[in-house]
């Protein structure tokens, strides 16, 4: 093997990589990168066995092969080198030589045979416009479940259907809720997968880094999701299992509405968290006519609280909050200045949303603490 | 109480009155004491000593394995008896409590003559003995009725608290434990009076909270004037077994017992664990504990025990045999909590279910209700 390319083209590509690539591994083979040289250009790859990524590269090949080297040494090979073309060759013993400028190194590698086969990406099902699934990712994908015993929550559901998109993620406390009307193509029914939270951050890594908004191909088999953004493929374990009957959670007669500025309300917020119980996170929303004040008190820290301006004249009542689970909804929250908190009592979940959807239409469900 | 456990059972068998007796189990098992009698300890036994260790300072004494639901009824008459006498009850143990007698002097008289009056109602109705320290706070009371047994009577009266404290070795001081009383001999401090001789900063400086903890209480001050109670850090339930084990199932069945006791207990106090934990002795004695943070926190029986049946899987070394188990709860959070949005429904009634569990508890003892799979006690015959 033996190429030749441009150092900042095969960074972009191998910074890609390294989320993919495991690092705490029993197997060795998977902190190594395969490189595959041959006449349509590079191929590089990088697999955890739970998610694989391949990058179509162009290079000046003189001759084709194929090689693994370790992707977090060599990363740091490449980035260290100045802006000029890279030589590539392969020697004995899987060492593989690198040469840019007066810099040379000769890094060891592993056989090509220990590297597992990622499997071939079949036809796309369906075909999602550039730019639609990084605001979905973003506005979902924090409420993801981290740790739980219900292992499908550690995902999110994906809904396709011929006319829109829709996305769905909960940790059993929270549940965000986005969805957005277009026209997908190729597809005739409706698709319905659930995305592992570590394929979710790599589909929104590539998705930003996709030239000109590239449409994102999707398609599946019986044991792996694909998802191709122009030369990159994602390929992850798909998860299977019985996702909760999210639609039955949704609030329907939450008749106590409130209009909240949305700067205000997060400024407000991330105050007075300041003196909030460091373990439970809880804040208190006490509302009233025209205003709404929160609280927050810790034994050993302090109390705090601070009034804002507020939309509503509804009765009295007041409710408690993680005031994590506020804010992240509020940072993806969108353009919207004002945003509606709409709530039926102390006991169940509130629903909060932009008073004023951008294309996504955007629900937020969020279970109150019992203070 | 005086030598509770004990007294019950001479109360029971009047042969026994005047022996020394030892409740815990068989001697040649490996449990430890849980009460002795007076004359037991003559021999220089104590509670919490191994059984095998009390045989052979006292051969002669007479082991009991205990009768718990018995304890425990006679723990509810007392309850009612001091119930009887103040409103403000604390029972902290079965055989132990605090009775806020402020403002019942006109029902009682001076607390000397009401403490006496208390000694004399529970012998009455039970024919058990109790000791009583009287004083202003918890801390004094506690040490003074410990100084008064067997069957004694002591009031320290308001500004002598310091004075009586001063000569006793801090260990004394409940709360203050082995590595405490390392940490204070270091400097010096054998003494409760050489606690109030150092200065307050000095003393936080050197000990952390502790220090400054442990100044306010040298002179008999409670750390809240009323309600006293030290915020519990963890919560543990453990067993030794009779006979080293190696059946899963005996082990899984004692864990669904220490994690309903544990579950019982954080329900009891309002608690709730982010932490849980499993201590397991094998029979070299060799040591392990694990522990591992829930998503969130529970009080739920269920949920410990899965948790530790959980730990239990990943620590549990098959090849050997299981000499103590142990259930801890820890990253204690007492306020909010946070509702499910899934599973409200189904919390709300398991959270019913158990709630009306302790209550039966309450009425009729620990084990008048328990999940199935649990191990139960065999009751010993006759």
């Amino acid at each position: 093997m033996e190429f030749r390319i441009p150092k900042s083209r095969l960074l972009k590509e191998l910074e890609l990589t390294q989320g993919v690539t495991e690092k705490k591994t029993t197997i060795p083979v998977l902190a190594n990168i395969l490189i595959e040289a041959s006449e349509q250009g590079l191929l590089l790859s990088a697999t955890d066995l739970e998610l694989g990524l391949q990058c179509h590269c162009l290079a000046s090949v003189e001759s084709g092969g194929a090689s693994t080297v370790p992707g977090k040494r060599l990363l740091e090979v490449i980035r260290s080198l100045p802006e000029a073309e890279v030589k590539f060759r392969s020697l004995e013993n899987h060492f593989v030589e690198i040469k840019c400028e007066r810099s040379s190194f000769k890094l060891a590698g592993m056989a090509k045979d220990n590297f597992p086969a990622l499997p071939e990406v079949p036809r796309p099902l369906a075909v999602i416009p550039g730019g639609f699934l990084e605001t979905m990712i973003q506005r979902t994908g924090f409420a993801i479940a981290s740790e739980e015993s219900r292992y499908t929550l550690n995902g999110a559901l994906l809904l396709l259907k011929p006319d829109r998109v829709m996305m769905v993620a909960t940790d059993g406390h929270r549940l965000a809720h986005v969805e957005r009307e277009t026209e997908i193509q190729g597809l005739s029914n409706e698709l319905r997968v659930l995305i592992p939270k570590k394929a979710m951050v790599e589909v929104f890594r590539l998705a930003t880094h996709a030239e000109d908004k590239a449409a994102i191909e999707f398609s599946k088999d019986e044991t792996h999701l694909f998802f191709s953004v122009g030369r990159r493929e994602l390929i992850s374990r798909i998860l299977t299992g019985q996702y909760p009957n999210y639609e039955a959670v949704l609030p329907r007669d939450n008749n106590r509405i409130v209009g909240l500025n949305k700067g205000e309300l997060t400024g407000a917020i991330r105050r007075v968290a300041l003196l909030a119980d460091e373990r439970s996170r809880a804040v208190r929303l006490q509302f009233d006519k025209g205003r709404v004040e929160i609280f927050s008190s810790s034994g050993e820290l302090g109390e705090a609280h601070e009034a804002l301006d507020a939309q509503y004249d509804g009765d009295a009542m007041q409710i408690g909050f993680n005031y994590q689970y506020l804010l992240d909804f509020l940072e993806v929250a969108g353009g919207s200045e004002v945003i509606k908190m709409e709530l039926k009592d102390e006991q169940s979940a509130g629903q909060l949303r932009p008073a004023e959807d951008d294309a996504c239409l955007y629900r937020y469900v969020v279970m109150p603490m019992r203070v | 109480m005086d030598a509770f456990y004990v007294s019950v059972e001479e109360l029971e068998d009047p042969s026994l009155a005047g022996k020394a007796v030892i409740v815990g189990g068989d001697p040649n098992s490996r449990g430890v004491v849980a009460s002795a009698s007076y004359e037991a300890r003559k021999f220089g036994v104590r509670s919490a000593m191994p059984l095998q260790q009390a045989k052979r300072r006292c051969p002669h004494a007479i082991f009991i394995r205990g009768h718990y639901d018995k304890y425990s009824e006679y723990s509810r008459k007392i309850h009612r008896i001091f119930s009887s006498f103040t409103p403000v009850v604390e029972m902290v143990s079965v055989d132990e409590a605090y009775l806020d007698l402020t403002g019942c002097e006109l029902l009682h008289g001076p607390v000397i003559r009401a403490a006496d009056t208390l000694i004399r109602a529970v012998k009455q109705a039970t024919g058990l003995r109790c000791s009583v320290g009287a004083s202003s706070s918890h801390v004094v009371s506690k040490i003074a009725s410990d100084q008064a047994k067997p069957h004694g009577l002591l009031c320290v009266f308001p500004g002598c608290e310091a004075a009586f404290l001063a000569p006793l070795p801090v260990r004394r001081m409940p709360g203050v434990g082995k590595v405490t009383e390392r940490q204070l001999q270091v400097l010096a401090i054998k003494t409760i009076g050489d606690v109030q001789r150092q200065s307050a900063e000095e003393l936080e400086r050197r000990l952390g909270k502790v220090g400054a903890w442990l100044y306010r209480k040298s002179f008999g001050q409670d750390i809240e004037a009323y309600a006293w109670r030290e915020e519990a850090r963890s919560v543990s339930h453990e067993t030794t077994f009779p006979v080293d084990v190696t059946d899963l199932e005996t082990i899984r069945q004692s864990l669904s017992e220490l994690s309903q006791r544990l579950g019982h207990r954080l329900r009891q106090h309002g608690l709730m664990a982010r932490t849980v934990g499993l201590k397991l002795r094998y029979a070299s004695f060799q040591t392990v504990s694990r522990e591992r943070t829930l998503p969130r926190p529970t009080h739920f029986d269920q949920e410990i025990y899965q948790a530790a049946l959980n730990l239990l899987g990943a620590t549990y070394d098959r090849r050997q045999k299981v000499r103590l188990l142990g259930v801890r709860a820890s990253n204690l959070a007492t306020q909010a909590r946070q509702l499910s949005l899934l599973d409200e429904e189904r919390e709300r009634k398991l959270a019913r279910v158990l709630e009306a569990a302790d209550q039966l508890r309450g009425r009729f003892g620990f084990e008048a209700v328990r999940l199935a799979g649990s191990r139960i006690k065999e009751k010993e015959p006759g």
